[in-house]
């Protein structure tokens, strides 16, 4: 208002009565309430979000957790398997054990168990080496093909197998 | 708060009461007494007062800015004004002229009428003018409004308003001149 004089006066306390009276004319409540429900809602809704993922992450934490819970329990067994494997081919590599002790400690079925053996891998050796001038290793060469080996040791004598052993070192070795 | 802060606060519908609570301090007083100037009586000015606020409650949301708020309400004021004072000579069925010859008897009644003998007179002369004439002079004369608000509250050029302004003026003084027995 300008410094015009006012001829209008108004009742006491008007200005307060009248704001009164446009606030109970605004339908506030409503409006307040409908906001209020709103950001209720918003508000769930945003912290069910955050619950789901809660749960996510509980479910995948937890899932880490048993897998290695998991793997404390079963991954140490075939580690120390393979450890003591380990251990034990180092130890066998390691032991002064030789030939002669293993033979003189094995029963009969378990010398012909290992000269079979040894003829076997001596005929293979025959075959990719059939340099070999020895007159029994002549005889063993195969002929003609690699399949007629094991038909030819089946032809060889206990004499002729041994001659190849006496010939090749293992002369010691007695055949009971 | 600022017309801006006030601007960001209502977008927030938490915020809108206290902003409307904000708007109702700052511009009951001068909406209602731009109101009563024009429609004279106190509980027509009230009455057109609280529409022109309810109304503005239920457009606050449609305000942006670009005018300042008090323009805004001035504008919804002036229209209510305008449309008030419409509606009641259609009822009451009475011309300008018959109104300002009844309006002197009027306003000496009215207890709410504090105005000197110039005072009523002066009175009595704006009710001969049309309502936006009206309109015009007492934001610029009372309000002491600049024209560029004044164009913005009314939809009018500013060159219109020197130029309505100034036959306001005229018509007036002519209307005192004439009745200078009083």
């Amino acid at each position: 208002m300008s410094g015009k004089i006012n001829p209008f006066k108004i009742p006491d306390d008007y200005f307060e009565q009248s704001a009164g009276e446009i606030f109970s004319k605004i339908d506030f409540g409503n409006e307040a309430f409908f906001e209020k429900q709103k950001q209720l809602i918003l508000a769930e809704t945003s912290q069910k979000k955050e619950g789901r993922s809660i749960v996510m992450w509980a479910s995948v934490w937890s899932a880490v957790a048993a897998a290695v819970v998991a793997g404390w329990i079963f991954w140490p067994a075939p580690a120390k398997q393979l450890e003591e494997t380990k251990t034990f081919a180092e130890l066998l590599h390691e032991t002064e054990l030789n030939e002669e002790e293993i033979l003189m400690q094995a029963s009969d079925e378990e010398l012909v168990l290992y000269f079979s053996n040894e003829i076997d891998s001596l005929h293979q050796d025959l075959i990719k080496e059939p340099t070999v001038q020895t007159k029994a290793a002549q005889k063993l060469l195969p002929k003609e093909k690699e399949e007629n080996v094991d038909q030819l040791l089946n032809n060889l004598s206990d004499e002729e197998i041994m001659q190849y052993l006496i010939e090749n070192g293992n002369d010691e070795f007695e055949i009971q | 708060m600022t017309d801006h802060e006030l601007v960001i606060a209502m977008k927030d519908p938490l915020q809108k009461k206290k902003v409307f609570e904000q708007l109702l301090n700052d511009y009951q007083k001068p909406i209602y007494y731009y109101v009563r100037r024009m429609v004279l009586d106190h509980d027509d000015a009230d009455d057109v007062t609280q529409n022109c606020f309810i109304k503005a409650w239920k457009a606050l949301e449609q305000f942006r800015g670009e005018a300042k708020l008090s323009t805004w309400l001035y504008r919804i004021a002036y229209n209510e004004s305008l449309s008030f004072i419409e509606k009641r000579k259609r009822l009451a069925g009475v011309s300008l002229d018959e109104l300002s010859e009844h309006l002197p008897s009027v306003l000496q009644k009215d207890a709410l009428f504090d105005g000197d003998e110039i005072e009523l007179k002066l009175q009595t002369a704006l009710a001969t003018l049309p309502e936006k004439q009206k309109a015009v002079f007492i934001m610029k004369y009372y309000e002491e409004k600049k024209y560029e608000e004044i164009a913005q509250i009314t939809g009018t050029s500013v060159g219109a308003l020197k130029a309505s302004f100034h036959i306001a003026v005229t018509k007036i003084e002519n209307y005192i001149k004439v009745n200078n027995e009083w």
